[in-house]
């Protein structure tokens, strides 16, 4: 009698185990990609004439997108201006870092144009020990170093934020935990203080809009 | 009466306010960046036991330095450009500092670029511990490091002000 008992106590256990277990499994496959469309992207020769110093190592497969900040204060909203100083960040990293070539994937300005850098097939020089991940670039300096004040997010480059992170979500079938700041994979203060939590805080929520279940 | 005299000190006050609260470090360069800048180095001891190089440095804030300290065997692989290569000139021991949001003023660099020449082509090379140094720059926009190559295998100590950083480089008693 108390071993018929016990085996059916038992028995709605492994039952309740079964599908609590069902339903995080479905939940977890049940979510994808709706379709992005690609945003306007500007070409690298709207910027540089310059060709990376050798052919670069393919990035493979990676798992996040890896934000930055340029360091250097930018708040202009003119297309020669963003172009200009893209193209100082490449020559610096070009021959004052020996990189081959502008350390990031895309650049995005305070007007919310989004830039292409180095091909994004390729492997990066932003993140040590990450560079298989895509990095993108806001140009300002969103912590505010040496007294000379912080850049803001603009509407603009957030908006454009989000249409880049959706689409290299939706095209790559990236995971809803993919958006990463560079100081979680460094000590470091970039992508500044008034960038992070734009990341966390509505960015990866905005971007969980754009998945479907299934 | 008492308005004229209050009236100067109100000015002063104001005056002095505006000053403050627009002081900044001009001991920096706009163009590098980064919380912490190098400005420039100088070698202070370089025996043959014992080697000390005083990096002179400007913050922007309060934080520490804290680089991370690595005795590489001198066939290791070093940073150069986005790769790691084999370094021949730095000596049989190199010590390797990685900073994070530090830059190194223009000044600094070509000082150092004119130290890693003038210890190269030195003309008596023994009884010193210090036979290289090397500025990298690995595939991450916030780092840098320093390399300092030895001949002998050292013991290193970081001794850290607020506006110097001293690399103290004792040879290892076996």
């Amino acid at each position: 009698m108390l071993n018929k008992k016990l085996t059916k106590k038992m028995l709605l256990v492994f039952c309740i185990v079964c599908t609590l277990v069902a339903l995080e499994v479905s939940a977890f496959a049940a979510t994808s990609w709706q379709y992005q469309p690609k945003p306007t992207i500007l070409s690298r020769s709207s910027w540089t004439t310059r060709a990376p110093k050798t052919v670069l190592d393919n990035r493979g497969a990676g798992t996040y997108l890896i934000f930055h900040h340029t360091g250097w204060k930018f708040s202009s909203t003119s297309q020669a201006d963003a172009a200009a100083e893209i193209k100082k960040i490449q020559d610096y990293h070009m021959d004052n870092k020996n990189w081959d070539d502008i350390a990031y994937h895309y650049i995005i300005d305070p007007a919310g144009r989004i830039w292409t850098g180095r091909a994004d097939t390729k492997m990066g020089a932003h993140t040590s020990g990450y560079n298989n991940n895509i990095g993108i670039v806001n140009l300002g300096d969103y912590e505010g170093v040496w007294g000379i004040g912080a850049n803001s997010v603009t509407t603009a480059s957030y908006n454009a934020m989000v249409s880049l992170s959706r689409y290299l979500g939706y095209r790559d079938s990236l995971d809803l935990t993919f958006v990463k700041n560079h100081n979680d994979f460094a000590d470091t203060a970039c992508p500044g203080r008034n960038m992070e939590a734009w990341i966390y805080d509505s960015l990866a929520g905005n971007l969980s809009q754009s998945m479907k279940k299934n | 009466m008492k308005k004229i005299i209050m009236l100067p000190i109100v000015i002063c006050v104001a005056l002095a306010s505006i000053y403050f609260i627009n002081a900044t470090n001009t001991d920096f360069e706009k163009d590098l960046g980064g919380k912490h800048q190098i400005k420039s180095h100088k070698i202070t001891n370089n025996s043959e036991d014992y080697a000390e190089i005083q990096l002179d440095l400007t913050h922007s804030s309060k934080d520490k330095l804290k680089p991370t300290i690595k005795v590489l065997k001198g066939d290791d692989l070093v940073y150069f450009g986005e790769k790691k290569v084999k370094d021949d000139t730095l000596g049989n021991y190199i010590i390797e500092l990685t900073f994070t949001d530090t830059w190194i003023q223009k000044n600094g660099k070509n000082q150092m670029e004119k130290l890693s020449k003038d210890l190269q082509t030195a003309e008596d090379k023994s009884n010193r511990l210090l036979n290289n140094v090397k500025i990298a720059y690995p595939p991450d926009d916030a780092m840098m490091v320093l390399y300092f190559g030895v001949s002998e295998e050292p013991e290193v100590n970081i001794e850290e002000d607020s506006d110097y950083i001293k690399v103290k480089l004792n040879k290892k008693i076996k």
